[in-house]
Order: structure tokens, then C-alpha cells, then sequence
């Protein structure tokens, strides 16, 4: 009303979404700023976003969009950690790219999407700066790698021995070792569920907010589960000697 | 720290040792934005410093938004 008075206009009506997007873009960004040619995302905000989203009653579910050339290793990984450990549904999308680190956040929602043109690249782990040419150096490098090959693997359907493979093929890109995965080829390898959309990525998140919805009532509704009769008697009667429950006269729980 | 990125490294870090200007602390309520101070009184959110989780779901707090410093 005030401002069809003031201003002559009036106020879309505003609706509120049961659904939290989450924009992973650009640069994942670590503990220290990038410089501002990057566009970044950056782990103080998000995280604690993905705290409010899991205590806000209001919000059921959770879509990731990502468009992201990775970025820090530490910063992902703990990115990746929270939305897998939402108890909220999520659902992820991975659009333009999901490169590097990117390939665990997309992996770690309850169902992942790709889009048909969207890319990822699987590529080892390299060091910048000062590197000490020393055994000890590989063995970090091979610790850090084991992270994420390790998560990737736990949260999606890719083996590891598949990602390794993939990880260090040659031939494929031109600067480096590795593979770049397009659309549906992501989903061949088990990296991805699904290739899709907005509106597929939508959609499965409503669905899955379905299946959480009724997951939370169903205790609710039947506070003790009903038990299976047993022998009469307890423990006296095993399972190979004792009278089946259905046959035994005044058998089952009192 | 790790950069686990196909973009060069060199692209990425470039400028790296230019120093930001550093943001001024606003106090709003219970929650601290750090604001680059952009002059005629605006200011750019750089960061938000909260205990409650929800001022992190605020549209006009998000790194990047302008804001009014009076």
C-alpha cells in the first residue's frame, strides 16, 4: 500500500522457497584471499550458511549449483563434509564446470546432476611455490590426494581404482595429466547421477524432501516399532531348538 | 595452502602481494560486517562475522552487497 502512495508501483508478491540454493563459483577460496581477478567463493560464508539451512525449520532442502574451476583443497573438502553431513536433502548441479575440488562438493549432495555441456576435470594434486625435492614432499602430495580420491569414492558409485585411472591418464589434456569428463561421460563413470537440468535438479530435491518429510513422521506416528513375537520363556528357547512363535500356545510378547 | 585448480597458478596468485585496503568493522546489532569503506558514504561487505547462523541467510550481508554507512 505505501508504495502504490509513494511511488505508484506495486510489490511483487514474494514467495518464500522451501529450498536453499547454494552458488559454488569460481574459485574455492582458502585461508588465504585470492586476489580480486578471482571470482571466489569463500568457506566463512557458506559454511555457517549450511548451518542455518540445517536448523531452519523453513528450509527442507538444499540445491548446489556449481560453476567452479576448484580451488583450495583444505576449503572444499570441508565444504564437501558439510552438505554431506546435512541431514537436510540435497541436491546438486553441476553447470559450465565442476572442476578439481569441485568434482568432491558435487559428489557429496544425496543426488547429483550434470548439465549435457558441463565439464569436469579429474587432475592430480600439484604443489606451487618452494618445494623441497625431498621423499617426504611425494608422501604429503600422496596424503592430500588419498583425501579427496577417498572422499569422491565414498560418495559417489566410481571405484577408486576407475578415479586413480582417470586421475593420471595422459594424452587427454594439453598442459597436464588427467581427463576432462563431458556431461554424460561423467554419469558412465559413476561419478554423477544423473545428467539434467534445473527443472530435473528441482524436481529431485521436492521428491526427496517428500521421502525426508515422511522419514521424520513415521517415529512420530509409531513411537515403539512393533517387535517380532518371540519363544515363551526368553532366552531359554534357541533358534534351532525352540517352538516356532506362530505354533507355540500363548507365545509373544505380554 | 593446496590450489587443486586446472587454472595456472600464475594466473590464479597474480597480485598477490598488492596490498587490499583493509575493511572498517560495522557494528549492526549483534553481528560485525567488515566493510570496504568505497567513499561517499557506501561501503562493499568483504565479511560477516556472526555467531547466529541465520544473519548468514541475510540477501543484503552477503560479501559483495553495497550498503549505506552512516
Amino acid at each position: 500500500m505505501e508504495s502504490i502512495e509513494a511511488l505508484g508501483t506495486t510489490e511483487a508478491p514474494v514467495n518464500k522457497s522451501n529450498i536453499h540454493v547454494l552458488t559454488i563459483i569460481g574459485q574455492i577460496e582458502g585461508h588465504l584471499t585470492l586476489p580480486p581477478q578471482n571470482k571466489t567463493t569463500r568457506y566463512e560464508h557458506i559454511i555457517p550458511q549450511l548451518v542455518a539451512a540445517e536448523l531452519n525449520p523453513e528450509i527442507e532442502g538444499i540445491l548446489a549449483i556449481l560453476n567452479t574451476v576448484g580451488g583450495d583443497v583444505e576449503a572444499g573438502l570441508a565444504l564437501a563434509e558439510m552438505m554431506a553431513s546435512l541431514s537436510k536433502p540435497t541436491v546438486s548441479l553441476v553447470l559450465g564446470g565442476g572442476h578439481s575440488i569441485g568434482v568432491p562438493i558435487a559428489v557429496a549432495a544425496d543426488h547429483s546432476f550434470i548439465a549435457h555441456t558441463a565439464t569436469m576435470t579429474i587432475h592430480p594434486i600439484r604443489l606451487s611455490g618452494l618445494v623441497i625435492g625431498v621423499p617426504q614432499t611425494y608422501e604429503y602430495l600422496d596424503k592430500m590426494q588419498d583425501r579427496v580420491v577417498k572422499f569422491v569414492v565414498a560418495n559417489s558409485r566410481i571405484s577408486e581404482a576407475k578415479y586413480r585411472e582417470l586421475m593420471f591418464r595422459t594424452g587427454e589434456l594439453a598442459r597436464d595429466i588427467g581427463t576432462v569428463l563431458v556431461g554424460k561421460d561423467a554419469v558412465k563413470v559413476g561419478l554423477i547421477d544423473d545428467v539434467g537440468g534445473l527443472a530435473e535438479a528441482v524436481a529431485k530435491v521436492q521428491e526427496l524432501i517428500g521421502h525426508w518429510r515422511a522419514s521424520r513422521q513415521r517415529p512420530k506416528n509409531r513411537p515403539n516399532p512393533p517387535k517380532p513375537p518371540g519363544p515363551p520363556g526368553g532366552g531359554q528357547a534357541s533358534e534351532t531348538s525352540g517352538p516356532h512363535p506362530t505354533s507355540s500356545p500363548g507365545g509373544g510378547p505380554r | 595452502m593446496i590450489l587443486y585448480t586446472p587454472v595456472p597458478s600464475e594466473v590464479v596468485l597474480d597480485g598477490f602481494f598488492v596490498q587490499a585496503p583493509t575493511p572498517v568493522e560495522v557494528r549492526v546489532g549483534e553481528a560485525i560486517l567488515l566493510v570496504e569503506d568505497l567513499g561517499g558514504g557506501w561501503g562493499r561487505v568483504v565479511r560477516l562475522i556472526s555467531g547466529n547462523p541465520y544473519d548468514y541467510l541475510k540477501p543484503d550481508w552477503m560479501p559483495g552487497m553495497m550498503i549505506r554507512l552512516s
